[in-house]
């Protein structure tokens, strides 16, 4: 093998190397951020009229001390599998988003579940009906529907902030 | 609380307690004052008016007499029986079984010939009226000793228990033993509850009376709801809206924060109970033995011979799942029928009626829904129609069987079926409870009262009055004949007190930091709240010949609506009074059939008339243009048939006396 023939195989060869260690720092600069589960489960509660949730947190894994609990205000990633799992401490509830075409009930010493994909960002009124033994104006929280980038990003800087 | 101050309940209420504000309805226009306190008018919501233009519109296509009017004559009657409630329903709302109310029945309790009225009341005296004549009343509780003033009441029934020939009383109540009375013939009772082994302590609802195994004993069915309070015993509030109640301290169990999913827990089933009449005013439990424990929350029943077979089934209103129905095998037990004949049945069922709707002979099944009503809050233009939105499966709880989201009606199909037409006859109407089925314009049909209405926190309801289009339709006629509205407008009264310095997270306290900002700073708010009936019995409270109708209202004083039937028309009608002999002293489970003409008109003497109650009191047959009666047929519970031939002259009360000839008066 002549010489200018180990340069034409070096050459390449070290501008690969070169090029993975480029994409390694780049990599490395990234922010990590943790993947969501499938489905992503978030405990939600019902106690004296206003929904309570539980989501994970950077850990990705429920009941452990980096949960993120928030009152009122549900939020939950678009486009992903998602698991609510309902309960109430006082009175029968029912969980409805009716521009998602989610209904489930909630109450105490049973526990119900709802399955779905959100389709679409924005908020969405959690309206406590008449069978609550309410009228229909009563919005017992707020379901807000993020993108999965916006998701993690919140998951990340409300578990950052707790 | 001595002084309300006007603005700001009025700000308060229409900026935040939008709970007692349904769409449309009007501001406050006026205060007025009432015993020194000021208090809000609410003049009648919008749509009221409207509805009414529209209905009074559509009469003209009307075939069946209309041309007569109701009026609530409560304040000439003398009656000042006023309802009252627990917190529960108020104050502490919360979404449970005490706003089922209370139910009103009517017997002749004193042997006088005329009909006394018992207003069974959840917080505070239940009340004895009797009937003065000329729609005059007095108050005879205390001396009839049937007060029981210190339980939480429910429902009422009178009965013939130890065939007498004076009415006996049974009254139910929640967590308090149930008391049966027995009357001396004069009006006076004595509480025989302990030696009759018919008092039950629990969530009992209506007591139905008849006599299952026809042994001429009438026997007792009473519905228990299921276990819908906790331990907490409290005291009820007394405030400046109570002031016109009867003074007195009351108690009550607080009911279960989640009390309207307790169907869900088996835990908190309360299976209603079946006693038999042993004689001698002893009943015992055969509820097992005869196959009747179900874990319906079942808060009314029927008894209905649905097979014709002469033994009397039940009909059960199961209020939060499927009805049932359980078929009588030979007065030995009870088979559960209820999916091979009713599959689809209401899911929230209250009030069930088994009448003759077309004059075809057969006799139909009318079943009210209530609590499918609470599943969405919809505008007046959708009473008529049947629930849109779905409570979630996991609620409905009902295991791949179909329901019915609102009102039921079967007709009978003469070969043992039934067929479901509440749709095609205009069956429908919102937020109903019990209903009292009679013929109000003595064509021959049957006509039908339903209280209607769910009172605090929600939106008014008006009673329905349905005229029946000569076993067509039901046509809408409330408005038509005077029931709605209701004396002066009075669609809302006031609730309960606030005082939102002291509970500041009361919903009726919501915005008050901002009212009180601009009003001053008066916290003490009065909630005013729509008006509802619950349970009603039709009869001619002032022998007139025409059918008035007697309604126990919630939380409120009862109406009392006297017909001009027989002022705008000549009638025909017979009254029929039973008196069984081998049969149960009260006839209960006797058909009629009155013919008259080519006409034939039947009916069952089955006592029910209303939610939560049963009454005893003559069969009412409206003749049409007939004024003469060629034959009544009777078969008696004892399976006996009798017929009294005629003519027989109409506009008369008839007594039939089982297996003796009937004096006829001469036309």
């Amino acid at each position: 093998m002549k010489t200018s023939d180990y340069v034409g195989y070096l050459l390449p060869l070290l501008w690969l190397i070169l090029l993975s260690g480029c994409d390694q720092r780049d990599s490395r600069e990234k922010p990590r951020l943790p993947q969501l589960a499938d489905p992503l489960t978030v405990v939600v509660t019902g106690i004296d009229f206003k929904w309570h949730a539980r989501n994970p947190g950077l850990d990705g894994t429920l009941g452990t001390p980096d949960d993120i609990q928030t009152v009122q205000r549900i939020h939950l990633p678009t486009a992903s599998k998602v698991r609510l799992e309902l309960h109430s401490e006082d009175y029968l509830y029912i969980f409805s988003v009716p521009e998602q075409n989610l209904r489930e009930i909630a109450m105490p010493n049973l526990t119900f579940t709802l399955d779905f994909e959100l389709q679409g960002e924005g908020e969405y009124e959690l309206i406590c009906e008449q069978v609550c033994g309410r009228i229909r104006q009563m919005v017992l929280g707020r379901l807000v529907a993020m993108s999965p980038t916006d998701y993690l990003s919140w998951m990340k800087s409300t578990g950052k902030t707790k | 609380m001595r002084r309300i101050q006007f603005l700001l309940a009025a700000f308060l209420l229409i900026l935040a307690s939008s709970a007692c504000k349904p769409s449309g309805r009007e501001k406050p226009s006026a205060k007025q004052p009432l015993d020194g306190i000021e208090r809000r008018i609410v003049p009648p919501p919008d749509w009221l008016k409207s509805r009414a233009e529209e209905q009074l519109a559509t009469s003209s296509r009307f075939d069946v007499f209309h041309d007569f009017q109701f009026s609530d004559e409560l304040p000439s009657t003398g009656i000042s029986f006023r309802h009252r409630i627990v917190d529960c329903a108020g104050y502490r709302h919360k979404a449970a079984h005490y706003d089922h109310g209370n139910g009103v029945v009517i017997a002749d309790v004193d042997s006088d010939g005329k009909y006394d009225i018992y207003f069974s009341n959840q917080v505070g005296r239940n009340q004895l009226w009797r009937n003065l004549g000329g729609g005059k009343f007095e108050d005879i509780t205390e001396e009839a000793g049937v007060a029981d003033g210190e339980r939480i009441g429910v429902s009422a029934a009178f009965a013939d228990i130890d065939n007498d020939g004076d009415p006996d009383l049974y009254v139910t109540g929640t967590r308090a033993p149930n008391v049966l009375y027995e009357n001396d013939g004069t009006g006076h009772f004595t509480n025989i509850s302990e030696s009759s082994g018919v008092d039950y302590t629990g969530h009992s609802s209506a007591a139905v009376f008849f006599d299952y195994n026809r042994d001429g004993l009438l026997d007792l069915y009473l519905c228990n709801v299921g276990v819908f309070t906790t331990d907490q015993y409290e005291k009820v509030i007394n405030d400046s809206t109570t002031e016109d109640f009867e003074p007195g301290d009351y108690y009550y169990y607080v009911a279960s924060p989640d009390a309207f999913g307790g169907h869900l827990l088996p835990e908190r089933t309360e299976s209603s109970r079946l006693y038999r009449n042993q004689g001698g005013n002893r009943f015992v439990d055969v509820t097992a033995e005869t196959g009747l424990e179900d874990a319906t929350w079942n808060g009314d029943a029927i008894p209905l011979d649905v097979n014709e077979d002469g033994w009397l089934d039940l009909y059960l209103c199961n209020m939060q799942g499927h009805d049932q129905y359980y078929e009588n095998v030979g007065g030995e037990k009870f088979e559960k029928k209820g999916r091979d004949l009713f599959l689809a049945t209401p899911w929230g069922s209250m009030g069930a009626q088994f009448f003759d709707f077309n004059n075809d002979g057969k006799l139909d099944l009318y079943v009210t829904d209530m609590h499918t009503d609470m599943a969405e809050d919809i505008g007046p233009e959708r009473e008529k129609l049947k629930n849109s939105v779905q409570v979630p499966e996991s609620m409905l709880n009902r295991q791949g069987i179909p329901s019915i989201f609102g009102n039921a009606f079967y007709l009978n199909q003469g070969d043992g079926t039934f067929t479901e037409v509440s749709d095609e006859i205009g069956a429908e109407n919102y937020w109903p409870w019990g209903l009292s089925v009679a013929d109000l314009n003595a064509d021959g049909y049957n006509d039908v009262f339903i209280t209607a209405s769910m009172n605090y926190p929600f939106r008014y309801g008006v009673n329905s009055l349905l005229l029946n289009n000569r076993g067509q339709e039901f046509l809408d006629s409330e408005f038509i004949v005077g029931v709605e509205p209701r004396a002066e407008d009075k669609t809302e009264m006031a609730w309960f007190d606030v005082d939102c310095s002291v509970d500041k997270e009361h919903r009726a306290c919501e915005g008050f930091d901002q009212a009180a900002a601009m009003f001053g700073n008066n916290p003490m708010v009065t909630v005013m709240a729509p008006r509802g009936s619950r349970s009603s019995v039709i009869f001619d409270l002032d022998d007139d010949g025409d059918l008035d109708i007697v309604a126990n209202e919630f939380n409120s004083e009862p109406l009392v609506f006297i017909s001009n039937l027989t002022e705008k028309k000549s009638i025909g009608y017979l009254k029929i009074h039973l008196e069984g002999s081998q049969s149960n002293r009260d006839g209960l489970g006797a058909r009629v059939t009155v013919q008259a003409g080519s006409n034939a008109y039947v009916k069952v003497h089955d006592g029910q008339s209303g939610y939560l109650s049963q009454s005893i009191y003559p069969l009412y047959f409206g003749l049409g243009e007939a004024k003469t009666v060629d034959q009544i047929e009777v078969v008696w519970p004892s399976g006996g048939r009798q017929v009294v031939a005629g003519p027989i002259r109409a506009n008369q009360l008839l007594k039939v006396k089982e297996s003796e000839p009937v004096a006829l008066q001469a036309n």
